[in-house]
């Protein structure tokens, strides 16, 4: 049984209060922009933001649209937390692997999202922008981090897996995996937030059909901020979700505490 | 429960071993007879840890030959713990077993004075004592060829330090061992040959 002392009670209630407080700042602050520019399709103020959102949150529309882009950009994640994996894995096991795909991944790090998503349009069409966008911003993070857990294992412990010949399922299982958990979910922290916005950018150049990114370029066209505001709301609602989902579900590996700082 | 001991002897032939400038190990010869306990002795730095990890196959000597260490199985407490600090102490034993024999990871536990909620707590909210305790029980419930402790009693406290020696000497009958100490009288507790190792070319016995 755990118990909370009033000390901890405290501190979280105050902590709250923070973060409220400052949210109620920032939105002073807005508001009080909002009205000074004294132009909608300039700068929206944060009630004609709420009510645009408490309009469009009922609708069929609005859900289709965020499950359109948010099964993209999801498969994005996925494939390159996989792919970087993959990658990863076979980089430690092969010189000759580390050495082609470090250059590789430095370059896609490297190279602006805009060239790769005109790139991936002559390619493929725009219902598919929002995935290997994604895929391609997420993957360097994912390889790296993924690369730096399984260097950071600990020696000792592989070399007393070695002594007691450990099956190897059994070792990937209690020492691999453990290890490169706190790398992934730091990986992750960042690597959701970069798929959801180099994602939505795709669908905005791209205008992809039925997308948050349609929208926006919408709201662009109309001259509307109240619909820009509200759907960036949406964006950073759905990254924000998208994020602790996936800490909650790395928690769930045995092993050092996966929000940890590697 | 005595495990298997390998047929032949294991025997270093003029075995050398340096890390960088600093020469280890110069021409060492060491025989181990098969289930027989040896326990190798001598100052800090002499090289016998570096023997244990040769034996275990974590080095190879810059010169010299092994013999009868090809094939046999090997377990050992090394002078850290290392365990999963994550897993507790039964899982810990437990991912070192043969898989029908996983069940016995608990009695071996008990035997070193382990029992009810301590083996089922990671083993990083043990104190070091324990964990220890969990270290040497996992090195013994392994039926290996030969058995490596390196400075096993360390950090045990007086109360548990004579059970858990007890129970080393019980497993390691008719076992192929090797003892690290500092201390005689552990030696002479499991009834180990002793070897003193010293600087320079050859040791004494």
């Amino acid at each position: 049984m755990t118990s909370t002392s009033p000390d901890s009670t405290h501190s979280v209630r105050q902590a709250v209060a923070r973060r409220i407080g400052a949210a109620a700042v920032w939105l002073a602050v807005w508001q009080a922009a909002a009205l000074t520019v004294d132009r909608d399709f300039l700068l929206a103020s944060p009630l004609q933001v709420a009510r645009t959102l408490i309009t469009l949150l009922p609708t069929v529309d609005f859900w289709t649209t965020v499950g359109w882009s948010l099964g993209r950009v999801a498969l994005g994640f996925l494939g390159a937390t996989l792919i970087g994996a993959v990658l990863a894995i076979t980089s430690t096991a092969w010189p000759v692997a580390r050495a082609l795909w470090d250059p590789a991944i430095a370059a896609i790090r490297s190279a602006p999202v805009v060239s790769f998503i005109i790139l991936l349009l002559l390619w493929t069409d725009s219902s598919r922008l929002s995935i290997f966008t994604s895929l391609l911003m997420v993957l360097p993070v994912m390889y790296t981090n993924v690369l730096q857990g399984i260097e950071h294992r600990d020696r000792a412990l592989l070399e007393a897996a070695s002594v007691f010949r450990v099956p190897f399922r059994r070792r990937v299982v209690a020492i691999d995996i453990p290890a490169v958990v706190p790398f992934l979910a730091a990986a992750c922290r960042v690597g959701v937030g970069l798929a959801w916005k180099s994602g939505v950018a795709a669908e905005v150049i791209g205008v992809a059909d039925g997308s948050i990114g349609e929208r926006l370029y919408e709201a662009k066209i109309f001259l509307s901020s109240t619909d820009l505001f509200a759907w960036t709301i949406v964006i950073v609602a759905l990254s924000v979700a998208c994020e602790r989902l996936v800490l909650r579900a790395l928690r769930t590996i045995p092993g050092p505490p996966a929000g940890g700082t590697p | 429960m005595s495990g298997p001991s390998p047929m032949r002897p294991i025997v270093l032939s003029a075995v050398s071993k340096r890390f960088g400038g600093n020469v280890v190990l110069n021409g060492l010869r060491l025989e181990f007879e098969p289930g027989t306990i040896t326990a190798l002795t001598g100052p800090n730095g002499v090289g016998k840890t570096t023997v244990a990890r040769i034996l275990l196959g974590l080095e190879r000597p810059d010169a010299g030959t092994l013999a009868g260490l090809d094939g046999i199985t090997t377990a050992a407490v090394f002078q850290e713990d290392r365990l999963c600090s994550h897993l507790d102490g039964l899982a810990n034993v437990r991912l070192v077993l043969a898989h029908e024999r996983r069940d016995d990871a608990a009695s071996e536990l008990a035997r070193v004075g382990l029992e009810g909620g301590n083996v089922l707590k990671p083993v990083s909210e043990l104190s070091g004592g324990q964990r220890r305790r969990v270290a040497i029980a996992r090195a013994l419930a392994v039926r290996a060829d030969l058995v490596i402790l390196d400075e096993p009693f360390t950090g045990l406290d007086a109360d548990s330090k004579p059970m858990v020696m007890a129970y080393v000497r019980e497993r390691l009958e008719g076992r192929t061992a090797v003892l690290i100490t500092h201390d005689p009288s552990e030696a002479e507790f499991l009834g180990a040959r002793v070897v003193r190792l010293r600087k320079g070319p050859g040791l004494v016995v």
